[in-house]
């Protein structure tokens, strides 16, 4: 299981973009967990570019303020979600791994 | 080892604190409520915009409240911090004299972590953004060795061990030197032991189970009606035989362990397994630099570290300088009483006491046996 943490401060430009589907590609990553977004919501396709083509779920999390916005993206071939909570600061999401 | 994947619930929990001071508190309130809420296992990773101790930053201006705070709950929610490898903070901002905090990180509670021992962090570049991203990984599929032999301290409470040394030990007859002997005895012991522990490991997990069962089965018994005296007997025989097996288990991880202030005897194994697996995650090597490259990848490197050492090590490239052995003297000499006595042979006694200075539960020699042995 491999996932990433990022503090992307802004998702805004294309190098973010790059970075994250180039990581998941390479690295071959399960989650994708990023916060400080400053968005409500994204494109579906971007949301695709971002997980390079993969079959992710993807929550959002809008901003408060200035600042804050989180992302989460999760391989539901590698996770079965059986629960999401949203809180003031967090995102947290009830997984259970599957083989594969 | 997929199937280990299979079934395994827990929380994964993104978090991104308020830089605002004035919500700290609510943020912390928050942490606890969704940290305790359930009693599955947890990771939780993001920016938590407090750092634990004053070496988490590069200035002097530290202030004690958040942080003890933050190790408070850390402790009592019973969380473990993931060692960070590759940079030492993870956040920086962007005026001329340049601020560096550990901001983000990625805690796991202990059931997470005896699940996944040897998960890891690896902090990647910080060029995009002002925080750097953490890369988690539980290395669940990591590339299987034959393991390097090692004398079990364990091994000497076991009955029998030390005749079965002793033969096997007068069993080998090799000619020569007394180095050479030594060397052909302590080989042929190393290769029966390696397989003596392989059998006895296996024999050793199955009794385990055995007298578990077995103790269990009075247990119940007992609470329907009274155990006679054989039974009695039987379950106090059985208890103890456990509490030897369990004993030389906890034994095997204190010398993994290494901790030296804690004395044999301490019932602590669940303790030393998590010192044992902390001590394996920090000698995992990531990644090298040399020069301008960076290595990558396990083969890679073991080449690369291979290369390294035998230029260090091997021998030198040929030099035109020559040591003239008739000039010597503007030397300091050594005397001939003293010559007389460096080039003296070995006597029993100094070997016993060279040996006998070694301290216990130290690191084996390439041999793989240790002081106690």
């Amino acid at each position: 299981m491999k996932g990433i943490f990022w503090n992307c401060n802004g998702f805004t430009d294309h190098k973010k973009y790059r970075f994250l589907s180039d990581l998941t590609k390479e690295k071959n990553l399960d989650f994708i967990a990023s916060s400080e977004t400053g968005r409500a919501n994204f494109p579906q396709s971007t949301l695709n570019n971002i997980c390079a083509g993969r079959d992710f779920l993807w929550h959002c999390m809008a901003p408060r303020g200035r600042s804050g916005g989180m992302m989460l993206g999760i391989n539901p071939l590698i996770f079965y979600i059986s629960q999401i909570e949203e809180g003031d600061f967090f995102y947290s999401v009830q997984v259970e791994t599957q083989g594969g | 080892m997929r199937h280990k994947e299979v079934d395994f619930k827990f929380n994964l929990i993104l978090v991104y604190s308020p830089a605002q001071l004035d919500l700290k508190t609510q943020f912390l309130s928050e942490l606890v409520r969704v940290c305790s809420k359930d009693t599955l296992p947890i990771v939780i990773g993001g920016d938590f915009n407090i750092i634990r101790s004053p070496d988490e930053k590069n200035n002097e201006n530290y202030s004690d409240r958040w942080p003890f705070l933050f190790n408070a709950v850390i402790d009592t929610l019973n969380l473990r911090e993931l060692e960070l490898t590759g940079r030492k903070f993870t956040w920086a901002n962007r005026v001329q004299n340049q601020t560096f905090e550990k901001l983000d990180r990625i805690l796991v509670c202990t059931d997470f972590e005896s699940k996944y021992p040897i998960s890891t962090v690896v902090a990647l570049s910080r060029d995009i953004s002002d925080h750097t991203p953490l890369l988690f990984s539980t290395n669940s599929s990591s590339s299987t060795y034959q393991p390097q032999f090692k004398f079990e301290l364990g091994w000497l409470l076991r009955d029998g061990f030390c005749d079965m040394v002793r033969d096997v030990w007068l069993s080998v007859i090799v000619e020569g030197s007394p180095l050479e002997r030594w060397q052909g005895k302590i080989r042929r012991l190393r290769q029966y032991l390696r397989g003596w522990a392989k059998n006895v490991s296996g024999a050793y997990k199955k009794e385990k189970k055995e007298l578990l069962d077995k103790l269990d089965e009075l247990d119940k018994k007992a609470e329907i009606s009274l155990l006679n005296q054989t039974e009695l007997n039987l379950k106090h025989a059985l208890n103890e035989r456990l509490a030897e097996l369990l004993r030389e288990e906890e034994i095997k991880w204190y010398q993994r362990a290494k901790v030296k202030h804690l004395l044999k005897g301490d019932a602590n194994t669940k303790y030393y397994h998590l010192l044992a697996n902390g001590r394996h995650k920090k000698t995992h090597i990531f990644q090298l630099e040399d020069g301008n490259n960076i290595i990558e990848g396990d083969a890679q490197l073991k080449q690369h570290i291979t290369n390294y050492y035998k230029n260090l090590f091997g021998p030198p490239e040929s030099s035109s300088i020559v040591l003239e052995e008739h000039q010597v003297q503007d030397l300091p000499q050594v005397s001939d009483l003293e010559n007389e006595f460096l080039t003296d042979v070995f006597s029993e006694s100094e070997v016993r006491a060279a040996v006998f200075q070694m301290q216990h539960n130290k690191a084996p020699g390439p041999d793989g046996f240790p002081p106690e042995f």
